[in-house]
């Protein structure tokens, strides 16, 4: 069920609805934890019980962890149940056939002939944000930043929660659990606010995001006939795809989620208004650098152990949320090149790009930001070449046999420019805010509007979120 | 207080902003809907009469050779306009008809309406496209649920769509499952879900560059060379009718085996919408006439609707009997249509039928000729 299908709606009046008018809390937390089992076995229900399996393995490990305060050792053991357990299941589903079928050819290429094991699991939906998300609470456990749940309904909730259950934000336990000991009020909801949130959300996926869908996909599936202007559009395209879709998730989750009394971290902060590439990416998809931040970087010793030591964490670090994109070199690579421009702007690239003045800085953002999105969205590396060789050198001098060059519509440019217009302007003068702030009449008014005005724009063709997939 | 009126507020500015909205969208292009449709309501007082139906009426029947003829069988200055669209259903080719009425036009005394069978099931497994879409106006969506009473069950790829836990059961599911479909159509529809880009590629996008185009339109009068066909599937159709000769031949073997079955009608066709039909087409001043093509059917329930007076009048030319001349596989493209050769002599054929209805009724063939009737002929 995604949040852009009618039958969400419907679904989650139904939960405001029962959420609202259960007056106790636990009935209350309760009801939202099977709506949300609900809500992701619309999907596969089979996978319920990975879901259940992270929440189980993290109870006892928070529990034993916790048990144990003093003895490291064992803090140790019971925190290395959880680390297996969820990157157990990461691995297994989301990274065992890439690595199984990357050492085969490796060992091929070595002249040993070896056929190892290939899984062709299904990815279940969620795995990469839920597993990080439960892992969160034994780690803070374990770093003596957060008490275990004062009972497993709230851990469960925390974990299964809907709004966030499938494509984030990665909450922290420390952030979320302490929401769960009181009953929420509707008093504290800003209900006008969360309607913009979700209706903008809705716009970035549906009318925007789903739109894009096909031009990309025809670009990326004919790598080798596209010219230097369909390159071009495509990939940009494809960076409007990837933000609108992701971010338009995270809005409508957090205005979900919002509209029953909890709050979410922000996801985004208009990230393609950075002016260097650390900043967009502390800006682009916040709780997961968060995480890596947290619990990856700062326990690698972080800055504290000298300059090179603190640009390999940094390097890795980046290597690694690359990874946790997806299983593929072109992940791999992408990671790389980002993680290496990041570096290389904490040394001397940093203080040359400064001098620049903002347009060139945002320019030179959005060029690295676009080439190595090739790499990102390509399905092999030497797709990724064809394209990225026809956006800087031209297009093929000829379309290879049945492969058709695919068409610009003359929509693309237009929309995007639009689109990024109202974002710099939605930012700048902050519209959502100004929006929720007017009177009930004048609100619903613009909001007629522009609901009148957003529904041509709905997509024919509805799409998975592109995050579903990582 | 302030939050009811804060709705208020809402559905009214929604309103109004969408019917602004849906009033500019544009129909759909696919197959020449759009510019064969749109080149009539702008040439409307220029046709007698109209041809409307699906693929076999537009590669099958030629205005200027039905006209010609009809002029040699001293009826001169009788222009006839063929609005035969590709793939266009029941229930479509209804809605564009309404369409046509609504513009009021004075000239038009025909409507040849090819084989009406009214079957509301949505054959695509993937309903959203901009055809289905944009003949679900709320009028055709209705009609179209209530003849579902009438379908028979759909094959089992569109039963497994209409499967659901939440109406799980009985004949009915499919049933249920395919008024859901055409509610869901209707709703995008009437709130023109969707349509954006479709408004934009129309008042922005350049010119209109949709097959066939105006100018081909106008030197056929709606008719088109099916040889011509850009699409990739009338070719791959032609060359398996070519490759396999002996299946035309036993086509029309079953329908010769067939044709002597009378199916009843009160089992299994929605007379209601037919005579609906009828009484629409004769409230805009037009005289409605059916007829069959020949593609190797029986057309059986047309003959029953005929034999039981339910239809104006029946042109069958499927019957092997009265045009035997039309099912040689030399004058067909592929299975289902004729080639120019056969569309040639179909209509020639069309207008000796129609010149002899004339003559049986003393009806005048054209709206000015009706001061001039003369006295009708004797019946055989």
């Amino acid at each position: 069920m995604l949040f852009v299908e009618f039958r969400f709606l419907f679904f989650f009046a139904a939960i405001l609805v029962v959420n609202w008018s259960i007056r106790r809390n636990t009935p209350r937390k309760v009801f939202l934890l099977i709506s949300s089992y609900a809500f992701y076995a619309g999907w596969d229900w089979r996978f319920l019980g990975l879901i259940w399996f992270s929440t189980i393995v993290d109870w006892f490990a928070g529990a034993g962890i916790h048990r144990h305060i003093g003895n490291r050792a064992k803090q140790r053991a019971w925190l290395g149940l959880s680390l297996a357990g969820n990157l157990g299941l990461l691995g297994t589903f989301k990274y065992f056939d890439f690595f199984s079928q990357t050492a085969q050819e490796f060992l091929g290429w070595l002249g040993v002939g070896a056929s190892l094991p290939v899984l062709n699991l299904v990815l279940p939906v969620g795995i990469s944000f839920y597993t990080f998300q439960t892992l969160s609470y034994s780690l803070d456990i374990y770093f003596g930043k957060l008490k275990p749940a004062r009972n497993f309904l709230d851990l469960a909730l925390f974990v299964g929660f809907f709004p966030q259950l499938v494509a984030g934000p990665i909450v922290l336990a420390k952030e979320f659990l302490g929401q769960l000991d009181e009953k929420r009020t509707r008093s504290h909801v800003r209900v006008r606010w969360a309607l913009v949130l979700f209706f903008v959300g809705f716009i970035k996926k549906s009318c925007l995001s789903d739109a894009l869908s096909p031009f990309i996909e025809s670009v990326y599936l004919a790598p080798d006939a596209v010219d230097s202007f369909a390159a071009w559009m495509g990939v940009l395209a494809f960076s409007g795809q990837l933000y609108f879709d992701f971010s338009g998730y995270t809005d409508m989750a957090i205005a979900c989620a919002a509209l029953l009394g909890y709050k979410l971290p922000k996801n985004f902060d208009a990230p393609y208004l950075s002016l260097s590439m650390g900043e967009l990416w502390k800006r682009w998809h916040i709780t997961l650098g968060r995480w890596f931040f947290e619990y990856v970087y700062v326990p690698l010793g972080g800055s504290r152990r000298g300059v090179a030591r603190s640009m390999w964490n940094l390097w890795l670090v980046f290597v690694l949320s690359a990874i946790w994109h997806g299983a593929g070199m072109t992940y791999i690579l992408w990671g790389v090149i980002h993680a290496t421009f990041i570096v290389l702007e904490r040394m001397s690239l940093g203080s040359w790009i400064k001098r620049l003045p903002a347009l060139g800085r945002l320019l030179y953002v959005h060029f690295i930001w676009l080439v190595t999105l090739t790499i990102f969205r390509s399905h092999s590396i030497q797709g990724a070449l064809d394209i990225t060789k026809s956006m800087l050198f031209g297009g093929p001098a000829q379309v290879p046999d049945g492969v058709t060059a695919p068409l610009v519509p003359s929509w693309i440019l237009p929309t995007l420019l639009g689109a990024f217009l109202v974002h710099v302007v939605w930012q700048k003068a902050e519209l959502e805010r100004r929006w929720a702030e007017l009177s009930p009449e004048a609100f619903g008014a613009v909001l007629g509007v522009a609901v009148a005005l957003a529904i041509p724009w709905i997509s024919t063709n509805p799409a998975p979120y592109i995050y579903f997939a990582f | 207080m302030r939050a009811a009126l804060g709705v208020l507020a809402f559905l009214a500015a929604f309103l109004v902003v969408n019917r602004m909205v849906v009033a500019k969208v544009p129909m759909p292009p696919e197959s020449g809907l759009r510019t064969k449709t749109e080149f009539l309501l702008d040439h409307l007082e220029d046709y007698d009469a109209i041809w409307i139906g699906s693929s076999a009426t537009l590669y099958g029947l030629r205005p200027k050779v039905f006209n010609a003829e009809l002029a040699k069988l001293g009826r001169p200055g009788f222009r006839i306009y063929n609005l035969g669209v590709g793939g266009m259903g029941s229930f479509e080719t209804v809605a564009v008809l309404r369409r046509i009425l609504a513009a009021k036009p004075k000239r038009l005394a025909w409507v040849f309406y090819e084989e009406p069978a009214f079957d509301a099931l949505l054959w695509y497994p993937d309903i959203v496209n901009q055809r289905y879409i944009h003949w679900h106006d709320m009028r055709t969506t209705m009609d179209a649920i209530d003849a579902l009473q009438f379908s028979e069950k759909p094959p089992p790829y569109k039963q497994e769509q209409y499967t659901s836990p939440w109406w799980a059961g009985g004949d009915g599911e499919w049933r249920r499952g395919a008024s859901r479909e055409h509610l869901e159509l209707g709703l995008r529809r009437e709130f023109g879900v969707g349509q954006g880009p479709r408004i934009f590629e129309r008042y922005f996008g350049g010119p209109d560059t949709a097959w066939p185009t105006p100018e081909e339109i106008a030197a056929a009068d709606g008719w088109m060379d099916i040889a011509l066909d850009p699409a990739p599937g009338a070719k791959k159709a032609h060359d398996l009718y070519v490759a396999n000769p002996k299946k035309w031949d036993k086509m029309v073997a079953h329908m010769i085996k067939l044709e002597p079955k009378r199916p009843d009608p009160g089992k299994g066709y929605d007379l209601d919408s037919l005579r609906q039909l009828i009484a629409e087409i004769r409230a805009a001043g037009a005289e409605p006439i059916m007829y069959t093509p020949q593609r190797g059917l029986p057309s059986t329930m047309m003959m029953s609707l005929s034999d039981r007076g339910e239809l104006p009048a029946l042109f069958p030319f499927h019957l092997s009997t009265e045009y035997p001349e039309l099912i040689p596989r030399e004058v067909h493209y592929d299975e289902g249509h004729l080639n120019s050769e056969g569309a040639t002599l179909w209509s020639e054929r069309f207008a000796q039928r129609f010149d002899q209805h004339l003559r049986e009724t003393g009806l005048p063939a054209r709206k000015q000729d009706s001061s001039a009737v003369a006295a009708p002929a004797k019946k055989d």
